[in-house]
């Protein structure tokens, strides 16, 4: 437990020291979730590195000198920066719901620790890569290519095992119980990223009630979900949104840099990141405001997950994805698809909205009662990701009704920590 | 009045995320968390949630993770359903490479668990709830 600790710790310090000079404008709680991110796109690289030299390895010592060295910058005091307002006095309310966020995280951390991680997800996919990078020391070929486990998702990116392959070389040994602690890390960074944004912009009070949100939103931060790609996905989502919202308000090559970060993180946890990144562009295309140049954001976005999609691809090679019938597409089978679109939207609305219509409700209420801010620009965003997920349950080849079934809902629920930062700047802009 | 009500809709918003934690399993939970490196073993991933469906499969991966070399190929029989028979034994069995028993022809072992198996031609390793075969 205490190496997997130190592990998490200095993977958040050697982000920090290298994603530094692009957060001078953010608030600190925003710079842990940053640094968080940061480390763990750099202990993947070192982890690739270093199988790529001694592949079969003990990779323990080499790779907590190698995140050492990547910490040295933070013993120069950057010239120019600006010190951090320390000691802040924050509002009773504030205090009371920030606490309640810790409490959530807590209980979702006992959840998640306390038993090795055994969701399906986890053991077909991320968790037997994790674990066959870590016990061979090596990024097997197999891992893409190897019939035999073609259910394991062979196309999707590697982020997340690398780095549950990398904590497990920190601690020496697989432990599937210990490693889980990085989830309610990033449980802690997503509601820390999301209230530290939302003060920033003087939604203290609005930001604390997010936080307060996002510390209890169960439906995601749940036993059922650790071992799988959501919840390091949606603090993925919410750094990005919060860049992406800077940008409309900001020319600074800061915001460009921190939109190329959470892109390539979103990007390399999963397929849905780069639609996501992709989605954002449009969005951003669609309403930047007049005179702001397009070129910047919008390669900041497409850049990274083009540049991780083709270096993949030279890697491994073309690898096929099972899990999708994208023959449905041919002009010739369009009937079909449209028949299976329409039953993936019945099942969803039968069982998942059937299920959830009464915090949807309460939802909808919010955001009819409350005004328009400059953070809805996220909804369009929201609205098209989620439709897209029901497209891809359409062209499921197990069945559209299936994925709809078991899939849509959590997926859909890594949305919702985007989702509270438009309801935190419909909240009053009160401070401390 | 507005703001009161929208207020109300968070609050509602917030108490149904809270009732969607697994409040029953709160105790175990605590317990699980603080047992320490205890809570980590085989023993305990045998009698967590990731076995449910059948609980006499953990003794019999483990028997089989100890009779195979790790760079290994093997070939496992299993119940069809449900599907974690076969994701528990192509993680549990990593970094050995795991195929099902149409498969064998590539595999040094074969691993046979509550399904009927052919007599093997020679002696075959006992394990919990079936037996492993050197091809």
């Amino acid at each position: 437990m205490i190496a997997v600790v130190l592990a998490l710790v200095a993977t958040t310090l050697s982000g920090y020291a290298l994603v530094r000079p692009l957060l001078r404008d953010v608030s600190r709680s925003e710079r842990f979730a940053w640094s968080l991110v940061a480390g763990l796109l750099a202990q993947a690289v070192l982890l690739l590195v270093l199988i790529g030299f001694v592949s079969g390895a003990d990779f323990a010592a080499p790779l907590a000198l190698l995140t050492v060295i990547l910490m040295t910058p933070l013993l120069l005091k950057r010239p120019g920066e600006q010190p951090t307002a320390r000691g802040t006095r924050f509002l009773a309310a504030v205090r009371i719901l920030l606490g309640a966020a810790a409490a959530g995280v807590v209980l979702f951390g006992l959840s998640a620790l306390s038993e090795p991680m055994w969701t399906v997800d986890y053991l077909a996919i991320w968790g037997f890569k994790a674990k066959t990078i870590f016990l061979t020391g090596s990024v097997p070929d197999r891992l893409f290519h190897d019939p035999a486990t073609a259910w394991s998702h062979p196309q999707y990116p590697l982020l997340l095992p690398l780095d549950l392959a990398a904590l497990a070389s920190w601690a020496r040994r697989w432990d599937d119980r210990v490693l889980a602690l990085l989830y309610p890390a990033c449980h802690a960074a997503t509601a820390l990223a999301a209230f530290g944004f939302l003060a920033r912009r003087g939604r203290l009070l609005g930001g604390a009630i997010v936080a307060a949100l996002l510390g209890v939103f169960y439906p995601l931060y749940a036993a059922a979900n650790v071992g799988m790609a959501e919840i390091p996905l949606a603090l993925g989502f919410t750094l990005l949104s919060c860049a992406l919202l800077d940008a409309f308000d900001a020319d600074s090559s800061l915001v460009v840099g921190r939109l190329a970060v959470a892109a390539l993180f979103c990007a390399a946890i999963k397929v849905e990141g780069s639609l996501f990144s992709g989605l954002a562009a449009l969005t951003w295309l669609a309403q930047r405001p007049r005179g702001k140049p397009w070129l910047p954001v919008t390669a900041s976005l497409l850049l990274p997950p083009a540049t991780l999609a083709l270096v993949m691809r030279l890697a491994r090679g073309s690898v096929m994805s099972q899990t999708f019938d994208f023959s449905l597409l041919s002009p010739y089978r369009w009937g079909e698809w449209i028949a299976r679109i329409g039953e993936a939207a019945s099942s969803i609305v039968r069982i998942e909205i059937a299920a959830a219509a009464l915090p949807l409700a309460a939802l909808l209420g919010f955001f009819l009662l409350t005004r328009r801010r400059g953070s809805d620009r996220l909804l369009p965003l929201l609205a098209a990701q989620s439709l897209a997920y029901v497209a891809a349950c359409s062209l499921c080849s197990y069945g559209a009704a299936w994925m709809a079934e078991t899939s849509w809902a959590r997926i859909t629920c890594a949305l919702f920590p985007v989702l509270s930062l438009s309801v935190g700047q419909r909240l009053g802009s009160t401070n401390a | 009045m507005r703001h009161r009500l929208a207020f109300i809709c968070l609050i509602v918003f917030g108490l149904v995320g809270l009732s969607r934690y697994d409040w029953r399993n709160l105790p175990r939970f605590v317990r699980g968390a603080l047992r320490g490196e205890d809570a980590s073993s085989a023993q305990a991933r045998a009698a967590g949630t990731g076995f449910w469906f059948d609980r006499d499969y953990p003794a019999f991966l483990e028997a089989v993770r100890a009779a195979t070399p790790p760079r290994s190929t093997v070939a496992v029989a299993l119940p069809k359903r449900p599907p974690a028979y076969l994701y528990q034994a192509v993680y549990t069995l990593a970094p050995r490479r795991v195929v099902t028993v149409q498969d064998a022809l590539t595999a040094e072992y074969a691993a046979y668990f509550k399904v009927e198996a052919p007599v093997p031609a020679r002696a075959a390793i006992r394990v919990p709830g079936g037996f492993l075969l050197r091809r």
